[in-house]
């Protein structure tokens, strides 16, 4: 309809500023995609070589400590040997903080809405909004020292724990909303057939939920995967580092870096949360709509 | 609502409920209680508690004059990513609503820098503002704009502007979202009729557009606030506070306190007034919107 009206002068001008745009969107990601597959030499050529005359893959051989990687790159960064390691364990760390915080609070939510009553409902919601909207900096501090007392800083299963505690009131958030939605006649039905709510809920409510189960996977999946201040905070060496300590940790402040290395390692860290973001970009841009999303 | 055949739960489902409420008041309303309790105490790793402390730790870090730089660094740079953040948000919004062939090509583009982790965006800008080899040097140097290569991060005034510049980049697709919604919600009608009356572009944006994107727009200020405020990992990693504390801010500031030099109460009593700070702009939104929901 709109465009219809548009004339050809004004689509040129809008047409450079969507390129603008889009320089402005891909250009950053760009640069470090194609400096991941430079050469040493020719990252420090001045100007950069905006395109790599002789692309490499030995930057992501040796962070991967594979055949064709540069040992001596890796002698002079030593931190860079604990990325392999950093990024299984990043793994763990965000599976094990997803499946707890799916299953849970899917029970929790699904609970929240049709248990409980209207007006204590209400102050629940409000309460973990309140508690989503503290920066996670002021409660790091009691979280250290109640970890550092049990024993158990600098151990996966314990961010596991900590990462599903701080993230469960948002999932409990969004998933008490998509539940409130939900069409409660076939529940009715089945409880009038004599079901007990807990197999109402599993074989009847959750089947048909995987849509927004998968929704909240992601979220919880992609902030645990991206957090930093959480791991930096709570692990000291690289038997716990995620893999956003690791990378920040091989980021000597002292010496110029390995920036191929660098590059390649931080595309590996956004390559996840990249593709995650991409197949659920629906449920992102919903989310973000509902205001309940962390930036 | 509820109808009474789904009135009650049984005790199993409740039972289930146990790990996510222990998990939510252990990790998320504990720690907030503590921490303010922890506020209150004279509370030094290696000098041994000795207990209360009244208001001192407040009373210490507002006469301190390196908190008082962290705040006013934590509202310059929540101030300017947000309003950065917004209006490139706002242009990409409009450029999407425009309906230009091609458009569907920048949806997808958009949603790329919200996924990429906030330390990987970091080191990226650290690669790009790098003083010996960076692409900002070597394009401003190409085109001739500076003579030679500078170190972006090195003085305070472009240092904090650095910083801001790389964060605002991971908060504009939040703000295109949110903004493109707003603009698909406003009546098409609306703009034929103003057509009609003869108004131009500029008019319709300023007397159509513009009001009826208020809302949304208080949305996009409200949470990019929220986030920058708490911003850390960007400064960890590009400045560290630094050079001197031209970049300090407060989440920075609490994390260096509390977990570098140890003085926990102080550290606890700053992270008290951030976590104020942000009830207090979230209450003051909430209030907003129940007025004006009240008046339509």
């Amino acid at each position: 309809m709109r465009a219809a009206r548009l004339s050809l002068g004004k689509i040129v001008a809008l047409w450079s500023l969507a390129l603008i745009s889009l320089l402005y969107l891909l250009a950053p990601p760009g640069w470090m995609l194609i400096s991941s597959f430079s050469p040493a030499t020719e990252l420090h050529s001045r100007p950069p070589h905006w395109v790599p005359h002789r692309p490499t893959v030995e930057h992501y051989e040796t962070l991967f400590q594979t055949r064709g990687g540069d040992a001596r790159a890796l002698q002079q960064n030593p931190q860079v040997r604990a990325f392999p390691r950093s990024f299984v364990n990043s793994l763990i760390i965000a599976t094990g903080t997803t499946l707890i915080c799916v299953i849970f609070g899917a029970i929790s939510a699904y609970s929240l809405s049709r248990f409980v009553k209207r007006d204590r409902q209400r102050w629940i919601l409000l309460g973990l909004l309140t508690t989503r909207m503290i920066p996670v900096v002021s409660v790091l501090i009691p979280i250290y020292f109640a970890l550092q007392r049990l024993g158990v800083l600098n151990t996966l299963s314990a961010l596991i724990i900590v990462y599903s505690g701080l993230l469960l009131p948002f999932v409990i958030w969004i998933l008490e909303s998509y539940y409130r939605d939900f069409p409660i006649d076939l529940e009715e039905a089945a409880s009038i057939d004599g079901c007990s709510p807990l197999r109402t809920f599993v074989s009847i409510v959750l089947p048909l939920s995987t849509n927004g189960l998968f929704a909240a996977a992601a979220f919880v999946f992609i902030s645990v995967w991206s957090d930093f201040i959480v791991g930096l905070t709570l692990t000291s060496s690289e038997k716990a580092w995620p893999i956003s300590v690791a990378l920040a940790q091989a980021l000597n402040p002292i010496t110029e870096p390995n920036w191929g290395l660098l590059n390649a390692a931080g595309l590996v860290a956004a390559v996840i949360p990249a593709i995650l973001a991409f197949i659920f970009r629906g449920a992102v841009m919903r989310g973000m709509l509902s205001g309940a999303i962390k930036g | 609502m509820t109808p009474s055949a789904l009135r009650r739960s049984d005790f199993l489902l409740r039972f289930l409920n146990a790990p996510a409420i222990l998990l939510v008041i252990a990790f998320s309303i504990a720690p907030i209680v503590y921490v303010f309790y922890l506020s209150f105490q004279d509370l030094r790793i290696g000098m041994g508690a000795s207990g209360f402390a009244g208001l001192d730790n407040y009373r210490f870090v507002l006469e301190d004059a390196s908190v008082i730089k962290a705040f006013s660094n934590t509202f310059y740079f929540a101030g300017l990513s947000v309003l950065l953040a917004t209006l490139i948000g706002l242009g990409i919004a409009l450029l999407l609503h425009s309906d230009i062939p091609g458009a569907g090509w920048l949806v997808s583009a958009v949603v790329l820098p919200w996924a990429i982790p906030e330390i990987v965006n970091a080191l990226m800008w650290q690669w790009i503002y790098n003083p010996t080899y960076g692409a900002l040097n070597g394009i401003l140097y190409s085109l001739g704009m500076i003579a030679e290569y500078r170190a972006w991060l090195s003085s305070p005034l472009s240092a904090m502007h650095a910083v801001i510049f790389a964060y605002a980049w991971k908060l504009v697709p939040f703000a295109v979202i949110i903004l493109y919604a707003g603009l698909t919600a406003i009546p098409t009608e609306y703009y034929e009729a103003a057509e009609i009356d003869g108004a131009g572009d500029f008019a319709q944006f300023r007397y159509i557009t513009l009001p009826l994107l208020a809302p949304p727009l208080g949305v996009v200020v409200l949470f990019c606030m929220v986030w920058s405020m708490r911003a850390f990992d960007i400064v960890y990693l590009l400045t560290r506070g630094g050079p001197g504390d031209g970049t300090m801010v407060l989440s920075y500031f609490v994390f260096g306190k509390a977990f570098e030099f140890g003085d926990v109460g102080a550290g606890a009593a700053v992270a008290c007034l951030l976590a104020l700070m942000t009830f207090a702009l979230t209450a003051l939104y909430m209030r907003a919107l129940r007025n004006s929901a009240g008046t339509r």
